[in-house]
C-alpha cells in the first residue's frame, strides 16, 4: 500500500536543483535552446570536414572514430597560433567579476552561462590534457579528461553565448570569452557540429554573395521593389545603380536589409538619404553581404567570405567604401578586415564628397559607417530635416554590441537620432554604451528554433527597454544592426509589448524633406502618421 | 487570536521566506546572485521577484483583487516559463505558500479557532496556482507564436534557395498597380 502523506507533505514540493559541482551536472541538452544542426550538403559545399546526419538529443552523435585526437590536436594547434587563446587558458584566477555580467546568465540563471564556467568547460579540458598541474592532480587544478559528455556539454554552451564581450569589459585580465567561444567553435567544426542557422548562411554566401542565397537579379529586383515602394510614399522615383564602374563610393550592407522587415525598411532610408544628397555610388551584387557568418564558423571562413569586399572596391574602380548598419559585420571590418586581406591599392582615405570630411579613422581600412557619414552631414547641415514627422515616436537606442564595444562607435548614431526625433530617452547607464546588453540572439543564434534561449538572452536589454516604456512611454527601440532588427522585435513582444524596433536610417528617412516629395502622409512602413492624414479626408472629413 | 492578524504579525517573515523559497530553486550560486545583486538593471530577475513577491501575499490575504494578481504572477511567471524548469518546478512555488505560512506561524497559533479561516486561505492560494497556471500557459503559447511568426516571417529555407515569395508578393503590389502584370490572383490566405 502507499505510503499516506501528512497534509503537510503533500504540501512540499521539492524544487531544489542539484547542487553538486557544476563538473557533476551532467549536460541536459534541451528543445528551445539549441539550433538545429548543420545540414551535410552545406557543410560539404564549403569544404569543411565530417558533414555528417546527427542529432543534438540523441545519444550518438556519429563522431569519426578519432574524434578525440582530431579535438585535442585542433585545441594544441590553436594553443600555438593564438596568443590570446593559449593566454585565456592560462591566467583566469577566477575572480567572479564576469560572473553576473553575461546576458544568458542574466536571464536564465543557468551557472553554466557565467562567462567564467562557460570557459572552464575549455579550459578544464586544456589543464586535463595538456598541462602536468591537471594531469597529476585532476580536479583538484580545475581539471578533467575529455569526453563525450563533456564534449556535448561544450557543444551545449558554446552556441549560449553572443560573443558579445560585454564580459571582457569587466574582466580585470581582460579575457575576451568571446574568442574563446569563437575558437572552441573551431574545433566542434572540425567534426561537422555546426549550426546550420549559420552553416546555411556561410554556403549561400560562398555561392552568391550573401547570406539569404538572393541571385544578382533577384538582389537587385528587391531593391527596385522597395525603390517602389518609396514611389508609393514618397512620391519620388529613386534609380540606384547596381555595378557600376566608375562610381565614387561602393555600399555594402547586410543582406537582411534587402529582404526582412523591418531592415528594408532602413534600406529604404539608406536610398532616400544618398538621393538627398546625390551621393555618386553604387550597389554591388557580387558583394552583396556586409555581414559574415563565416566569422562564427572559423576564423578562415569569416576571411574567406570577406574577401569579396575589397576585391569588387577594386574592381569597380570605387574611391572608398560604405557600409550599412550591421551589427558583427563591422567586428569584422573594424578589427579583421584590413589584417585579413590586404588592403587595395586602389582605395583612397574615405572623403565625404559632401562636406569635404577627411574619415581618418577610416585612413586604413578605406570603409565608413553609415552612422559616422550621417552625422558629418547633419554636423555640417547638408540634411534638410523635418523631426516633427517623428514626433508620435519615443525614442530610445540600443548599442549594438559590435559597434559600440567592438569599435567604439557611441554618440554618432546617438548624434543623427537626437537630430532626426524630438523624444530621445536613454536606457539606465549600465545597460548602454560600452555596457550595453545584447539583444540576446547575436552570433548566428537569430533561428527560431532556439526562441526559449533567446528570450533568456534577450531579458536584460528587454528590461531596460521596458523601464524607459513604462517611464517616459518609449515606443520605439531603435539599433543599428540588422541582427538587432531581426531578433529585437521578438523579443519585445515577449517583454514589453508596444515598443516596435527601427534603424537608425529608417528614422532619418522619415524626417528628411525630400525634393518633389509628396505631402509624407505615411512612413517608409507606409503607415499613417499621426496627425499628418491627407488634406483631401481631412476635407471630406469637415463636411 | 484570527488568521489574519497572526499573518498581519508574521506578514514580513512570510515574504521573506516565500522570496528565499522561490530563490532556492535556482543553483545556490545563482539564488545568491539573485539575492544579494541589488541594481535592478544588473539583476532583473532577482529584482523583479522581489518587487512582485510582497504585493502579490498582500492581495491574496487582503482583497485578492485578480488583475493586481495577475500582474504579480506575470511578472514572475514570465521570467521562469523561458527557464530550465518544468512547468510543475515553475509555478510549484505559489502553492507552496501554504507550506511557509505553516512554517512561519507558530503551531500553538494553529489551533482548530482558526481552522475555518485556514480553509479560506488555502483556498485563495489555490485559486493564485490555478491563475499561475493560466498565466504560466499564456506565456508558453506566446513563446510558440512568435516563433510562428518568426518562422512566417522570414524566408524561408527550400532545397538551398530562399523562398522569395514575400519580396514578390511586395514587387506584385507595384507591377499590378502600373498595369505590367494583369492577371494574377493570389490565392493563399492573406494576413488581417
Amino acid at each position: 500500500m502507499a505510503k499516506e502523506l501528512t497534509p503537510q507533505e503533500t504540501l512540499r514540493i521539492d524544487l531544489r536543483p542539484p547542487k553538486q559541482d557544476w563538473m557533476d551536472i551532467p549536460v541536459n541538452i534541451k528543445e528551445g535552446i539549441y539550433c538545429y544542426p548543420a545540414k551535410p550538403e552545406k557543410i560539404e559545399c564549403v569544404d569543411m570536414p565530417n558533414a555528417h546526419k546527427w542529432s543534438p538529443v540523441e545519444e550518438d552523435w556519429g563522431l569519426p572514430e578519432n574524434w578525440k585526437e582530431i579535438f585535442l590536436e585542433g585545441f594544441r594547434e590553436r594553443l600555438d597560433k593564438h596568443r590570446t587563446f593559449k593566454i585565456f587558458m592560462d591566467i583566469c584566477v577566477r575572480c567572479g567579476a564576469c560572473a553576473d555580467k553575461c546576458h544568458f546568465f542574466i536571464g536564465s540563471g543557468d551557472p553554466k552561462n557565467m562567462p567564467v564556467v562557460r570557459a572552464e568547460l575549455l579550459r578544464s579540458v586544456y589543464r586535463g590534457e595538456f598541462t602536468k598541474a591537471g594531469q597529476i592532480l585532476g580536479r583538484l587544478a580545475g581539471a578533467r579528461k575529455l569526453t563525450m559528455p563533456v564534449l556535448k556539454e561544450i557543444w551545449y554552451y558554446l552556441f549560449q553565448c553572443t560573443e558579445c564581450r560585454r564580459c571582457s569589459l569587466f574582466c580585470p585580465y581582460g579575457i575576451d570569452t568571446a574568442e574563446i567561444t569563437i575558437l572552441g567553435r573551431e574545433l566542434i567544426n572540425l567534426f561537422g557540429l555546426n549550426i546550420n542557422w549559420i552553416q546555411e548562411p556561410v554556403c549561400n554566401c560562398y555561392n552568391t554573395g550573401n547570406h539569404l542565397g538572393l541571385l544578382p537579379h533577384t538582389f537587385k529586383q528587391n531593391i527596385e521593389f522597395l525603390c517602389d515602394d518609396i514611389e508609393e510614399f514618397v512620391g519620388i522615383k529613386i534609380e540606384p545603380t547596381f555595378n557600376r564602374k566608375g562610381a565614387e563610393i561602393l555600399f555594402v550592407t547586410p543582406s537582411g536589409d534587402v529582404f526582412a522587415e523591418p531592415g528594408i525598411y532602413t534600406l529604404m532610408g539608406y536610398l532616400m538619404l544618398f538621393e538627398h544628397i546625390g551621393l555618386d555610388y553604387t550597389w554591388s551584387t557580387y558583394a552583396c553581404e556586409g555581414g559574415n557568418f563565416g566569422f562564427f564558423t572559423s576564423l578562415e571562413m569569416a576571411q574567406r567570405l570577406n574577401a569579396k569586399i575589397y576585391h569588387e572596391a577594386e574592381r569597380l574602380g570605387v574611391k572608398w567604401i560604405l557600409g550599412g548598419e550591421c551589427g558583427h559585420m563591422w567586428r569584422v571590418i573594424h578589427q579583421y578586415m584590413n589584417t585579413f586581406q590586404k588592403p587595395v591599392d586602389s582605395l583612397e582615405e574615405p572623403i565625404s564628397p559632401i562636406t569635404g570630411t577627411k574619415f581618418e579613422n577610416a585612413k586604413s581600412l578605406k570603409m565608413v559607417h553609415i552612422s559616422e557619414f550621417t552625422a558629418d552631414l547633419i554636423k555640417h547641415g547638408k540634411l534638410k530635416l523635418d523631426p516633427s514627422r517623428n514626433d508620435h515616436l519615443k525614442v530610445t537606442y540600443h548599442d549594438s554590441c559590435n559597434p559600440s564595444r567592438g569599435m567604439g562607435m557611441l554618440e554618432e548614431p546617438r548624434y543623427v537620432i537626437k537630430n532626426v526625433c524630438n523624444h530621445f530617452y536613454e536606457m539606465p547607464e549600465n545597460t548602454i554604451r560600452e555596457e550595453t546588453f545584447c539583444c540576446g540572439s547575436g552570433s548566428g543564434l537569430n533561428a527560431g528554433e532556439n526562441m526559449e534561449l533567446r528570450m533568456r538572452g534577450g531579458l536584460p536589454r528587454a528590461n531596460a527597454v521596458k523601464h524607459v516604456h513604462n517611464k517616459y512611454g518609449v515606443n520605439t527601440l531603435a539599433c543599428v544592426c540588422a541582427i538587432d532588427r531581426a531578433v529585437l522585435p521578438a523579443s519585445m513582444e515577449y517583454w514589453v509589448p508596444g515598443v516596435d524596433v527601427a534603424g537608425v536610417s529608417e528614422l532619418v528617412a522619415n524626417a528628411l524633406i525630400m525634393e518633389g516629395e509628396n505631402e509624407r502622409s505615411v512612413n517608409l512602413r507606409g503607415e499613417e502618421i499621426p496627425g499628418r492624414a491627407p488634406k483631401e479626408e481631412e476635407a471630406q472629413e469637415d463636411v | 487570536m484570527a488568521l489574519n492578524d497572526i499573518i498581519e504579525k508574521k506578514r514580513d517573515s512570510i515574504v521573506e521566506m516565500w522570496l528565499n523559497t522561490l530563490f532556492s530553486t535556482y543553483h545556490p550560486k545563482t539564488a545568491q546572485f539573485l539575492e544579494n545583486k541589488r541594481n535592478k538593471f544588473d539583476n532583473p530577475v532577482g529584482s523583479a521577484f522581489k518587487e512582485a513577491i510582497g504585493p502579490l501575499f498582500d492581495e491574496i490575504v487582503g482583497d485578492f483583487d485578480q488583475e493586481k494578481i495577475r500582474q504579480c504572477l506575470d511578472e514572475i511567471i514570465r521570467i521562469r516559463a523561458v527557464q530550465d524548469f518544468i512547468p510543475s518546478q515553475a509555478i510549484g512555488i505559489f502553492v507552496v505558500l501554504k507550506d511557509v505560512v505553516r512554517k512561519v506561524i507558530p503551531s500553538k497559533e494553529m489551533g482548530p479557532e482558526i481552522y475555518e479561516e485556514l480553509f479560506i486561505f488555502d483556498a485563495k492560494v489555490d485559486r493564485m496556482a490555478l491563475m499561475a497556471f493560466d498565466v504560466y500557459m499564456a506565456c508558453r503559447e506566446r513563446i510558440w507564436e512568435i516563433k510562428l511568426n518568426d518562422f512566417k516571417k522570414r524566408p524561408i529555407f527550400a532545397e538551398g534557395q530562399m523562398c522569395l515569395s514575400y519580396m514578390l508578393r511586395r514587387g506584385l503590389k507595384h507591377r499590378q498597380k502600373r498595369g505590367e502584370v494583369e492577371q494574377f490572383t493570389d490565392i493563399r490566405p492573406q494576413e488581417n
